[in-house]
């Protein structure tokens, strides 16, 4: 049996060195001899034969086997290794040494000195699909992190998305009032018409009649007349006539304009592409955002050049331009101005619009973001609920681009290209 | 002859007389491996009941939250040592004592964890086994959680057991700020082998 105990040691895919208390090694089985490449180790200094051994800390490690007579153990994941043994896989595996997890413990000896053994176990296998675990860990871990912001995202696109179906609600609802307002409006204007046809003549009838009387009355009747003339203020009345139906046609006017800008805007019956003249879509946003600019923006100066029919949809664009528009004088703090221009390049068989705004403008650690879809400095639900994500989809849906330049304190320029011609429409 | 009831209270008072012969015996030795002086609290008995686990954490002396290290052993008799490390503690202080380079971090920290576990574990007990004239093996030891206190981790299994013994000592070392606390647990169905050792030092194993 003794011959088969040490033929079990030397067959044993484990490391057994054992050493004397002056850390000499007195034996080391195959497993040591092979992966150290070194023969005959015994009677030799340990810590020679492994100059890569921590010497303070196994000399403090077998002390304390010593004392208590017990078994201390490392582990490959707090230390990987105690000797610098090639690794078990060269081919297949990914470090050049050897994972290990070793033991020390007192071997109880008939000698004088008690025996110390250190058993190596090859623990590159373990190491090998723990690392590999891990790293579809963290992999996993990953995604995960990358699916939670993908749902925040979209939590954040569906609160956009509302946003963006109650604008679109407000604008049917707009269409629709701009709709019905339009109707009693044209009778309105047609009677006030007819009224400034009928006192006309009204008024031709008084003059008439005046000189008339004048010929054929007493003084003592022209008197009286011109008693009741002055009672009722008739000559007030027939000067102020005119103007208040002027006031009125004004007033008819203005409602006529406004009617038409929020048509235009909601273009509910539009929402195909077609041909248009973007300064008319800009001149019918600013009517709209008129009241939201007003009380910050000194000045809208417009600078519209000729521009060819666009291929668009309309009211997409309309939009955009009103959270152009919005966005700038949310950036003015007090008072300010916008500049709105549009150009032509024939060359490019495009047209270019600018809208620049005099307001606090955006940090360029911020520039980068302000188009990311997802980039928002506002409360969700704040604002038009349009952001500049949305507008930058829309300009992309027509094959544009839109960029801008920005100086903090100076202002702010976004800058949008749109081909004249779609390709796909 | 003894009543049932008297020969339970002899065995209670020799294993708590072995234990705490034990416990000076270990602290000695710890203080010469650490070269610091070591103080080791007089063993306390609980008998727990699995369902009963917050009567056990009331009667505990200490409760403290940290690092939870376990080592099993067998031989004489088996069972498991809990160890937990109050978080904070400066166990990096004794890393010099024990011959790391410097103060661990990392996978070294939880390596010093792991080997002051084996420390503690085997000089308790150690003194136990020798007065039982056995001997007893220990495992490897390993880290349960980094931030646990023990009554929370052992609620949160279904434990195999119905009662256990606990053993329950603390640990400190002069100069340095830690706190540590150890349980030796032997689950109710290898208690016999621990008190037929006490019974044979009794001189009881007849009746």
């Amino acid at each position: 049996m003794k011959h088969a105990h040490s033929e079990v040691i030397e067959q044993l895919g484990l490391g057994i060195l054992i050493i004397d208390a002056q850390f000499i090694v007195r034996y080391a089985n195959p497993f040591i001899e092979n992966n150290s490449k070194q023969k005959s180790l015994a009677g030799k200094s340990l810590f020679s034969l492994f100059p890569e051994l921590p010497q303070v800390w196994l000399r403090k490690r077998v002390e304390s086997v010593l004392m208590l007579d017990n078994t201390t153990y490392t582990n490959w994941h707090q230390r990987p290794r105690l000797f610098d043994f090639p690794s078990s896989r060269p081919i297949t595996g990914s470090a050049r040494l050897m994972y290990q997890s070793c033991s020390i413990f007192k071997l109880k000896s008939a000698e004088k000195d008690d025996l110390v053994c250190i058993t190596v176990y090859d623990s590159t296998p373990t190491a090998v699909t723990q690392q590999r675990l891990q790293n579809s860990l963290k992999r996993l871990d990953k995604e995960r992190n990358y699916q939670v912001e993908l749902n925040r995202k979209l939590e954040e696109t569906q609160s956009q998305l509302v946003q963006s179906e109650k604008l679109a609600g407000v604008g049917q609802l707009a269409a629709g009032v701009a709709h019905e307002i339009n109707n009693p409006v044209c009778f309105i204007k047609s009677n006030v018409e007819c009224l400034r046809d009928y006192i006309g003549k009204l008024q031709s009838l008084i003059k008439h009649y005046d000189d008339l009387l004048d010929a054929s009355l007493t003084p003592e009747l022209k008197v009286k007349r011109d008693q009741v003339r002055q009672s009722l203020d008739m000559e007030y009345v027939q000067e102020e006539l005119p103007e208040i139906l002027d006031e009125t046609d004004d007033g008819i006017t203005r409602i006529e304009g406004i009617v038409g800008s929020l048509k235009d805007f909601a273009r509910l019956d539009s929402g195909q592409w077609q041909y248009a003249d973007l300064n008319e879509g800009i001149q019918s946003t600013l009517k709209i955002v008129h009241h939201e600019l007003k009380y910050k923006v000194r000045e809208v100066e417009q600078d519209l050049g000729e521009l060819p029919k666009v291929q668009c949809i309309p009211a997409q664009l309309n939009q955009v331009f009103l959270n152009l528009l919005v966005n700038a004088a949310q950036a003015i703090e007090k008072t300010g101005s916008i500049k709105v221009t549009s150009c032509h390049m024939p060359e490019r068989a495009s047209v270019v619009l600018t809208f620049t705004d005099t307001g606090c403008g955006i940090p360029a650690s911020k520039l980068d973001k302000i188009f990311d879809p997802f980039f928002t400095t506002k409360a969700v639900g704040k604002g038009t609920g349009l952001g500049l994500s949305v507008s930058y989809g829309i300009i992309q849906s027509h094959g544009g681009t839109i960029s801008v330049e920005s100086e903090p304190g100076e202002g702010t320029c976004f800058r949008i290209e749109l081909p004249v011609e779609q390709d796909n429409h | 002859m003894n009543s049932p009831g008297e020969r339970d209270e002899m065995r209670q008072d020799a294993l708590q007389e072995i234990l705490n012969i034990s416990m000076g015996q270990a602290a000695d030795t710890l203080a010469r491996l650490i070269n610091e002086r070591v103080h080791l609290s007089i063993p306390k008995l609980h008998t727990v009941q699995a369902s009963s686990l917050n009567a056990f954490g009331k009667r505990l002396l200490r409760k403290p939250r940290g690092t939870l290290t376990r080592q099993s052993f067998n031989g004489l008799f088996r069972g498991e040592v809990l160890v937990c490390f109050e978080q904070g503690a400066c166990h990096a202080k004794l890393a010099n004592c024990m011959g790391f380079p410097d103060e661990p971090a990392g996978g070294r920290t939880s390596e010093l964890t792991l080997e002051l576990t084996n420390l503690l574990a085997s000089a308790c007990l150690k003194g136990v086994a020798e007065q039982f004239e056995g001997s007893l093996r220990f495992g490897p030891p390993s880290i349960l959680s980094t931030s646990v206190t023990v009554i929370d981790y052992l609620e949160r299994l279904k434990p195999l057991w119905k009662e256990a013994l606990f053993m329950e000592i603390s640990f400190s070392v002069d100069n340095l700020e830690m706190s540590t606390d150890l349980l030796i647990c032997v689950a109710g169905q290898d208690t016999d082998e621990l008190w037929s050792g006490v019974d044979r030092l009794l001189g009881l194993e007849a009746t």
